[in-house]
């Protein structure tokens, strides 16, 4: 039969071109994959060599230096939290010993960990976590998870943490040096042209008005002050949309959990949102609707919760000076915060 | 679910393993099945809309070519009537806001204080796409070109086959329905030529179109913060990013839809390398532009009226073309611009022929690099107004560009409006490294296909460039926040 030999021989025809055609896409991998393992360590090294987490990297330095069992208040949350809370002032107001372990960008999931963490080697009376409600929108932050697996010293609490918070998406992406690295690379050789650029034009830095620097409690002490282009052209808050934020169900999960560690260990938990400057609370005038969203949640879960930012509070303490950008306090204003908040934990324990 | 995730991958990879497992007969259910989930991964409700559509044009197109033989003018008037219900779906979900607050601000010129609230309406993903792919089907069936599908179901695949429900390219009947139900092998060449476009569609979207993404969009989110270096760059930028994320967008849906044996239209021509304004509009979007020749231009009159109103059916096209992309002033102003640059073009043509032949320049690689530059230029500055989030920004940035032309050769200035841009020098440099590839490689494919082209050089030629592009999507792709498809907003 001509026509079935003919359909069996294109068959023939075609299997074979398919299978020369693996052989060759499968050989093209093998030499693919010796230099993306390649670039992938150099990326990995790269990561090594930056400093962005310099603060942090200390901060936790100084919590592994501290005798087990001898701190009685730990303060949990985002950059608003360690720029606004000084453990210093704190221990003389409440007779403590406190100790800052707020992250850049902190979001509740990974205040539940780094809890965990602390608790590992201390059991403090007093937890204060501080929300900053632009974070409580996120299921998940991949840039300030890495940051805290980076300095945790608890390998389980590391593989919980990319077991449980990690998207699959996410966790696919961390598993591969070359995408993982990749920004830290990128940062490592821009520094190194930029140093190049500003060498070769004779570049000024322009001198910096001020000082920062992490104490040994891991609070960050500075005394710039909110630069004039802050208040309004470069303000992050100018067109914020309040009707678009959403409470994430991802990050309540893990405030409910907080909650229930804290139940636990029999810990005295406080809920705290940091104030940010003047001039931009101005831009959010629907601030009540996130207030309310968030106090009304945490009502529900009878937990004690001061916001820093309700015009009754905010306007009777800080003046735009207090503050050392649109959204963070410089140390007069941290001071102004952490006295406010030291008597209203002592008016609540009494 | 992006073609830029994970969730695609493993979605895409399930399916071509189902589609070619399934008997020839069934593989346009599996399709039709697949396509249906992935629309409800962005928005499950808008289902009920997209079927809604079908159903119209499915019920109507029949109608109409029932009715073409007996009674014209019965058929005429139910191919207006499914017209109107196509267009006045897309009207409520995308320009009931924009006509609102325009009548209401028109009206307020006047004294008057009216308030009347937005009404909160969400753009269905694909809407602007598939009206448009509906209304070619009912007009070309009303003038005959084809017989409608009788089967609902077949009639639902072609209007959902997901690699171009999205964004593109606007597929034809003629073209997409006898693919979608004719019989296929499983063909290695086909699948390995479908990687390759998506390959190259990944190169353009991850490595280039979303690094630039970040610095364009500090510039236009605050454009009164930048000085003129800053707009000019970011400006030109956009050009390149609108291109490497549309084209990327369409070389995926291409590469995906050849993985499952079908051939979907060529929706870009190296616009960038058009000599003229009407070349790149033969060269970009092409099955818009072609979309809005066949059903506004020629049935407009086209070419063969007299001159004033030739330029007034151009003027309309571009116009209806800028409102089709957005509800928004930027865009018809954007659109309006093309349409004027087309006008000024034809008057001017035969000046300019006349000196370019004194100058004994005409056809020669000056003129035509010089023709090409202004091309790109010309758009550039259009895309001002088609990028720009308010219509006073994009004054704001036109009116600005040169603000600071003074200080260009002063590298500080420029080293400081780079620092004010947040660019990542090293990223930069990889970038425009990138973009000269991508350019290169417009060149030489020209009027032609890459991927042709490599199929007829050596196979070192072919891994080679394969292997670079692989490279540089790993390690250099944006893979963290990475942007959704301008294209996706329309």
């Amino acid at each position: 039969m001509p026509v079935n030999s003919s359909t069996s021989n294109f068959k023939k025809s075609l299997i074979k071109s398919n299978l020369i055609i693996i052989i060759k896409l499968l050989i093209f991998l093998m030499l693919f994959l010796p230099s993306i393992t390649y670039v992938g360590n150099k990326y990995k090294y790269a990561s090594s060599l930056n400093k962005i987490n310099d603060a942090n990297q200390k901060r936790f330095t100084y919590f592994y230096k501290q005798p087990k069992n001898s701190i009685d208040l730990v303060f949990l949350g985002s950059s608003h939290s360690y720029c606004s809370f000084d453990p210093a002032i704190f221990d003389y107001e409440l007779n403590v010993n406190s100790f800052q372990m707020g992250m850049p960008l902190q979001h509740p999931d990974n205040s539940y960990y780094t809890l965990l963490e602390v608790l590992n080697y201390q059991r403090p009376k007093t937890i204060v976590l501080e929300f900053y409600w632009d974070l409580l929108s996120d299921d998940f932050e991949l840039k300030q998870t890495e940051m805290l697996l980076k300095v945790l010293k608890n390998d389980k609490l590391k593989e919980d943490m990319v077991k449980n918070l990690f998207p699959l998406n996410e966790k696919v992406k961390y598993d591969i040096p070359v995408i993982r690295y990749q920004k830290d690379y990128l940062e490592y050789k821009n520094k190194e042209i930029k140093n190049k650029i500003q060498e070769k034009i004779n570049y000024k830095i322009p001198p910096v008005k001020g000082a920062e620097f992490i104490t040994d409690k891991g609070f960050i002490f500075s005394d710039f002050v909110i630069p004039e282009e802050s208040y309004d052209k470069k303000n992050q808050f100018n067109n914020y949309d309040v009707k678009g934020w959403k409470f994430s169900d991802v990050q309540k999960k893990y405030i409910y959990k907080i909650i229930e560690l804290a139940k636990q260990y029999d810990i005295k938990l406080y809920f705290v949102t940091a104030p940010i400057a003047n001039v931009s609370l101005e831009k959010i005038p629907d601030y009540e609707i996130i207030h309310n969203q968030i106090s009304d949640f945490l009502k529900e879960n009878n937990v004690k919760y001061l916001d820093f930012n309700v015009p009754e509070i905010h306007n009777k303490l800080f003046k735009n000076e207090n503050f050392r950008d649109d959204a963070h306090l410089n140390y007069s204003g941290s001071t102004i915060a952490s006295k406010y908040l030291a008597n209203w934990i002592k008016e609540d324990k009494n | 679910m992006l073609f830029n995730s994970l969730d695609f991958l493993i979605f895409f990879l399930s399916v071509v393993f189902i589609y070619y497992i399934s008997p020839h007969k069934s593989r346009w259910v599996v399709l039709l099945i697949s396509s249906i989930i992935f629309y409800m991964a962005y928005n499950p409700i808008f289902i009920l809309l997209i079927l809604f559509c079908i159903f119209i044009n499915w019920i109507y197109a029949i109608k109409i070519y029932r009715y073409a033989k007996k009674s014209k003018k019965n058929s005429k008037k139910y191919l207006i009537i499914a017209i109107l219900i196509n267009f006045s779906v897309l009207f409520i979900f995308k320009y009931l806001n924009f006509i609102n607050t325009t009548i209401v601000s028109f009206i307020n010129l006047f004294g008057f204080k009216l308030q009347v609230p937005n009404i909160n309406i969400f753009l269905p993903l694909g809407i602007s796409f598939y009206t448009f792919q509906g209304v070619s089907y009912i007009i070309d069936v009303y003038r005959n070109k084809y017989k409608p599908e009788p089967s609902f179901l077949k009639f639902a695949l072609f209007k959902v086959f997901f690699p171009p429900l999205i964004a593109g390219p606007i597929e034809r009947a003629d073209n997409l329905m006898p693919q979608l139900f004719s019989k296929k092998e499983f063909n290695m060449k086909y699948i390995s030529l479908g990687m390759k476009y998506i390959l190259l569609g990944f190169f353009k979207k991850i490595v280039i179109a979303d690094r630039l993404s970040d610095i364009v969009t500090v510039v236009y989110n605050n454009p009164k913060n930048f000085t003129g270096f800053s707009l000019i760059l970011a400006t030109l930028l956009f050009g390149v990013q609108i291109y490497c994320d549309f084209s990327g967008y369409t070389d995926i849906a291409i590469g995906c839809s050849k993985i499952l044996g079908i051939n979907l239209t060529e929706n870009f021509k190296k616009p960038y390398l058009s000599k003229s304004i009407k070349e790149f509009w033969r060269r970009w979007h092409i099955s818009l532009s072609t979309w809005f020749r066949d059903y506004l231009y020629i049935p407009l009159g086209g070419n063969r009226v007299a001159k004033s109103r030739l330029y007034f059916n151009i003027f309309i096209t571009f116009l209806v073309s800028g409102l089709w992309h957005g509800a928004n002033w930027t865009f018809i102003i954007w659109g309006m611009l093309h349409g004027i640059y087309q006008i000024i073009g034809d008057i001017s043509y035969k000046t300019r022929n006349g000196i370019l032949t004194n100058l004994k320049l005409k056809n020669t690689l000056i003129s035509n690099i010089g023709s090409t530059i202004t091309t790109f230029l010309l758009v550039s500055f259009a895309w001002i107004f088609f990028r720009a989030n308010t219509i006073s920004d994009a004054f704001y940035i036109s009116k600005h560009l040169f603000s600071d032309v003074n200080m260009w050769f002063n590298r500080t200035y420029i080293y400081n409006c780079f620092l004010s841009m947040n660019i990542n020098f090293y990223e930069f440099r990889a970038l425009l490294l990138c973009i000269l590839i991508l350019f290169i490689v417009d060149i030489i494919s020209k009027d032609t296909d890459i991927h042709i082209l490599l199929n007829k050089k050596p196979l070192i030629f072919r891994y080679v460039f394969y292997y670079i592009l692989l490279f540089l999507v790993m390690t250099l792709g944006v893979y963290y926040n990475a942007g959704k498809f301008i294209y996706f907003q329309f």
